[in-house]
């Protein structure tokens, strides 16, 4: 956490702007601290430094300078510098004016090549022209110099290259008319070359964020974006556009030192900057490339790798034996890596006798692997040609990695090199004896595998039945992955990337595998109907869907904030649905069921289908009918044809007091209610268990979940209502008497009850 | 396991543009008012339209084929299975429960609905949701427990199923006043969510802790982020955006990997989708009234076909299972389109 917060941008720039209203004695600590976090950071060096030029602190900013300078190519931080440098020597005469001539070339060789450099360029002709003149000698000096300097600034891609050159040619024009022809006319397509590559260079320059801080690489979009257009830039530079021989590596280098400012903490960019000096010829810049990398990023053991390298291969050992002895640090892992390498170096360049000096330390150290091991055997089998060597590393290792699987891999690798068939089977057996299970696997595979190409059939078998058994406990399969299965004969019979089969073959059969694996869990827990709609689900789904189906996550609520303003589900029946009085105790029952439970069976759907227990619930809740409706079913008098006298009716819905939303809440489940007196819903719901449809035969009903399946029996009672009468959902007359119709035909035929009530069909009629 | 594995991996291996199948297409059903959305079941047994004449239709796809045939004996077959009216406003997203036969519904009248198919006869919803803004987007989590509604409130409303509670991100990022949702997706294994927004903003979300794990600001610059959707593997995001852009991110990096180029939308809430084999890109071109297909590897425009529709499809969508996909017109016309065999 802390790395993380070190490099916060947003805290730094906050630090930057109270220090600029602080008095430096208070503010110098601040530049301090935040300097060493953004050593590249040329906006705070020059706020630093101007901060220290603004109470005339000469000294200390002199000394800020020579820090900062060569490390951060920054225009504007280097403008700052000659103006100090001017204003200490503005008053020193001759002297002076030599002195910042001196500054002005210093400075141009180091940033004169920047896209923003124009105003420097023109500061320093400026500056050139007004330098005092005695003698005809010295003015023709002084022209000399002019001239010189616009010569360089106008093949150089500036933002102000075209201002330049017309300075030039004025400056010309008023020298010598007749000379003047001469020379512009051969700087001419310097310019234009200069200008058009300017054009282009600008594309690049224009992506780069001149005002980031150099913070280590992050995943996000700007970092990536940025490093992009770095990399385009040097691309660009390495491209040599201007098609200049002595001035495009002087352009590369500065590319490169503008471009560590802000990605400081890339190593590639170091890598890519020093092997591109290596390649250049210049090996001592590349090593104080490296060197400044390595101060950069002290904890990349990448950088140091590459320095070694780049050390070794220009045969500077006594260099390299130092920084892979700085690689040797206190983590076990790095510093196996760094044995290991380190033993491979000392081969390489000291011979066999000093390698194997060092293993034997090595060896010793807590931080000693059983990689080290491997590679040190392999090295003596491999160049040394010493197959005993080897042998004893191994067996000697064997002693103190028994437990490593990996190790035993190895060295059945080595083994079976040897084409030492007994010693394998030995290393094997040994192996298998001691490790636990979840660990064998990969052994007992190359157990297999060994016998596949060194056994004869009956071991192959013998040793595929054995490991099946083996590990049967461990592989989720269980039982089923004892059987032997095509994929097994499959995997005997194959050859690199030969197979006895078609790849569509396969496909098929590590699906069915997969299905079988899976119907094997379905069937234990729910119903049937479930598992054959996860079948055809997963047979019409396309590869890889099916695997991913296996570990859905879920929302860990907890981690969440409730949201509040949402309204209660008992008001969240539209006021303009008709059947309102009707659906809102439907709408509470989940209220009623749900939220009493406090473990609520709902929330997971496999659990509640596999409980025995909520599934009589559940039939419970077929059965259950709206109280309110209930009520008003069973104070109708039995009638007898279509017409009841209405007023009867009517009289009957005066006289019952039926209870309301807010009672019912009150009372129990509404199925211990209903069960007696309303045959008629029980006959409802008895219809609904059957479900025909029949003019959709081929709709067939997936699985349907507990939660589900009372929410369906609760609509069928609301489309009881709705459906057929659906101006008149109030009519309760007209309710009961589709009820009684339906309940009738229900026991035999349904089909033509719900023929009649299809609202598919007739919706189907609108299209 | 390991050896089919290795098989699919040789297979992945492609060289330059594949060539979309030839399609053809027909007029399903007719809305009374501008078809609005369209969502296949994710067995791609069914698909069901919602339109603004705040009904929703739903088809089943073997009597679509059926319908289609040249010679079916038996009369006109009707595609329809049932049509669901409950809502009192334009339908705007719709999605089926991952197990059971339960279609959802999101509607300008702040409501989110469920339909349970499997009845007959049933025309309204046997539950809903009150949400307190206009439900733009739903999705259903994939263990159809919970379910996400994108509303004109920049933070997706999470709601478990079963007791109706909802949750929201307990650390949001910022999201200015312009974040309405236009569309929330769930990834295959609910591990993360997406959202494109309004503002121009894809934002992906922790599925478990609802926490914004990364926010591509102007994925389409200033113009709105019109629709999203994970790639099956839940590597990458599709999206599409008023910018006339359709953009293909990685997820772990955040970055862009692929632009869809060649066709422009601008004035409708335009979706860009994948086939079934997630081998193609499918959009829309408002101005020439075309839908757009790109090979997803190589981002070349492979066909561009006219609509048929009257004016540019508001819609489109396509089967997870099978080479035939869905428009929806601003002509109130349902179009199904499949594979030429």
């Amino acid at each position: 956490m802390a790395a993380v917060d070190k490099y916060n941008v947003e805290s730094a720039e906050i630090l930057a702007n109270s220090a600029l209203h602080l008095p430096i004695t208070q503010a110098a600590p601040i530049y301090e601290q935040l300097l060493t976090i953004f050593p590249t950071a040329a906006k705070y060096w020059r706020q630093y430094v101007e901060a220290q030029m603004g109470v005339n602190n000469d000294d200390a900013t002199k000394q800020i300078f020579s820090r900062c300078l060569l490390n951060c190519l920054h225009v504007p931080l280097w403008r700052c510098y000659i103006r100090f440098i001017r204003k200490v020597n503005d008053r020193k005469g001759v002297e002076g004016q030599e002195e910042t001539r001196k500054a002005f070339d210093f400075m141009l060789s180091y940033v004169g090549a920047d896209i923003a450099s124009g105003p420097i360029w023109m500061e320093y002709i400026a500056f050139l022209k007004s330098m005092l003149a005695v003698n005809t000698q010295e003015e023709t000096q002084r022209m000399t110099a002019v001239r010189k300097a616009y010569q360089k600034a106008i093949v150089t891609p500036t933002h102000h290259i075209e201002q330049l050159w017309r300075d030039y040619e004025n400056f010309e024009n008023s020298v010598s008319r007749q000379l003047a022809k001469g020379l512009l006319s051969e700087y001419q397509p310097k310019y234009n070359s200069a200008r058009a590559v300017y054009r282009e260079l600008k594309k690049y320059v224009d992506e780069i964020d001149w005002n980031m801080l150099a913070v280590p690489p992050t995943d996000s979009c700007k970092d990536q974006m940025q490093w992009v257009a770095w990399k385009r830039l040097l691309a660009f530079e390495k491209g040599n556009p201007q098609r200049i021989d002595s001035a495009s590596n002087k352009r590369i280098i500065f590319s490169y030192e503008q471009c560590l400012m802000y990605l400081y903490h890339y190593p590639d960019i170091w890598y890519d900057y020093a092997t591109w000096q290596a390649k250049s010829g210049s090996m001592d810049a590349a090593v104080k490339v490296f060197q400044r990398a390595l101060k950069a990023l002290p904890e990349s053991e990448m950088l140091k790798y590459a320095y070694a390298e780049l050390e070794e291969s220009r045969g500077a050992l006594q260099s390299a034996k130092k920084l892979y002895e700085s690689l040797l640090g206190d983590a076990a892992e790095t510093t196996a890596l760094a044995h290991i390498q380190f033993i491979r170096f000392l081969r390489r360049n000291e011979g066999v006798e000093a390698a194997r000096k060092y293993f034997l330390d090595a060896r010793k150290s807590p931080s000693c692997t059983y990689h080290v091991y491997v590679a040190y055997a392999l090295m003596a089998f491999c160049l040394d040609k010493d197959p005993k060597v080897a042998h004893n590393v191994f067996e000697a290792g064997l002693k103190q990695f028994m437990h490593e699987p990996v190790y035993i891999l190895e060295y059945a690798d080595f083994l079976s090199c040897l084409n030492d068939d007994r010693n394998i089977r030995a290393l094997f057996e040994r192996a298998l004896s001691s490790l636990p299970q979840e660990e064998s696997i990969e052994i007992w595979k190359r157990f297999t595998q060994f016998e596949k190409t060194y056994g004869d059939l009956a071991s192959m078998l013998k040793v595929e039945q054995r490991r099946k058994e083996a590990l049967s406990g461990t592989i989720e399969e269980g039982a089923s992955a004892l059987e032997t299965s095509l994929l097994d004969l499959i995997s005997r019979y194959s050859f690199k990337d030969l197979w006895p089969c078609s790849s569509k073959d396969l496909d098929h059969l590590s699906r069915q595998e997969w299905l079988s694996k899976n119907i094997g869990k379905k069937v234990d827990k729910s119903a049937l109907s479930n598992g054959s709609a996860m079948t055809d689900k997963s047979t019409s789904a396309p590869s890889g869907v099916p695997t991913a189906s296996l570990k859905v996550l879920h929302p860990d609520t907890s981690q969440m904030v409730i949201y509040d303003p949402r309204q209660h589900h008992g008001t969240t029946v539209p006021s303009n649905t008709t059947t309102a009085i009707l659906a809102a105790p439907n709408l509470s029952n989940p209220m009623a069921t749900v939220v009493g439970a406090a473990s609520n069976p709902l929330s997971n759907p496999i659990v509640s289908m596999v409980d025995g227990v909520s599934s009589k619930a559940f039939d419970e809740v077929l059965k259950a009918t709206p109280p309110a409706l209930s009520a008003f079913l069973a104070g109708l008098p039995s009638i007898e044809g279509p017409a009841p006298n209405v007023d009867i009716v009517l009289s009957i819905c005066l006289q019952n007091d039926y209870p309301t939303v807010q009672t019912k809440k009150a009372t129990s489940l509404p199925s211990q209610r209903t069960a007696g007196p309303a045959p008629s819903t029980s006959d409802l719901s008895g219809s609904s268990k059957s479900h025909p449809i029949p003019s959709n035969s081929s709709f067939r009903p997936r699985d349907r979940q507990l939660g589900k399946r009372k929410d369906q029996d609760r609509q069928e009672e609301e489309e009881s209502t709705t459906v057929q009468s659906q101006p008149l959902q109030r009519d309760a007359f007209r309710i009961r008497q589709m009820q009684k119709a339906r309940g009738g035909s229900a026991s035999q035929t349904g089909s033509v009850s719900y023929g009649s009530a299809l609202s598919g069909d007739l919706s189907g009629s609108t299209c | 396991m390991n050896v089919y594995c290795e098989i699919s991996a040789v297979q992945d291996t492609k060289g330059s543009s594949k060539s979309f199948p030839k399609h053809e297409t027909r007029h399903l059903s007719e809305h009374k008012n501008i078809a609005r959305c369209a969502r296949f079941s994710p067995d791609g047994r069914f698909v069901a339209t919602g339109s603004a004449d705040t009904s929703i239709k739903l088809f089943e796809i073997s009597k679509i084929k059926q319908m289609m045939l040249p010679d079916s004996k038996e009369g006109p077959v009707r595609p329809v299975i049932r049509t669901f009216y409950d809502h009192v406003q334009p339908i705007n997203d719709l999605d089926f429960h991952p197990q059971s036969t339960v279609l959802i519904s999101g509607a300008k009248d702040n409501t989110i609905k469920f339909f349970d198919f499997s009845k007959a006869t049933a025309k309204r919803a046997f539950r809903v949701i009150q949400d307190t803004h206009n439900v733009r987007s739903v999705s259903f989590h994939p263990s159809g427990d919970f379910l996400l509604a994108g509303t004109d409130h920049p933070i997706a409303h999470l709601y478990d199923v079963n007791t109706f509670q909802c949750y929201l991100s307990a650390n949001s990022p910022e999201i200015g006043v312009n974040g309405a949702i236009n569309q929330v997706r769930y990834s295959s294994t609910g591990g993360m969510y997406v959202t494109a927004s309004k503002d121009g903003a894809i934002r992906l979300w922790d599925g478990v802790s609802a926490s914004c794990v990364r926010a591509i600001a102007g994925a389409h610059g200033t113009a709105e982020a019109t629709s999203a959707c994970f790639t099956k593997d839940q590597r990458f995001v599709l999206s599409c955006g008023k910018d006339s852009a359709v953009k293909l991110w990685e997820i772990g990096t955040g970055r862009l990997v692929k632009q869809y180029l060649g066709a422009t939308h601008t004035q409708l809430r335009c979706q860009a989708v994948f086939n079934d084999t997630e081998e193609f890109v499918l959009s829309i071109d408002e101005p020439s009234n075309e839908i757009v297909i790109w090979d997803a590897l190589t981002a070349d425009k492979v066909a561009k076909w006219p609509s048929n529709h009257i004016g540019a499809p508001r819609w489109i969508e396509h089967s997870p299972t099978e080479a035939a996909f869905i428009s929806c017109g601003t002509d109130r016309s349902v179009r199904f389109w499949k594979e030429n065999l």
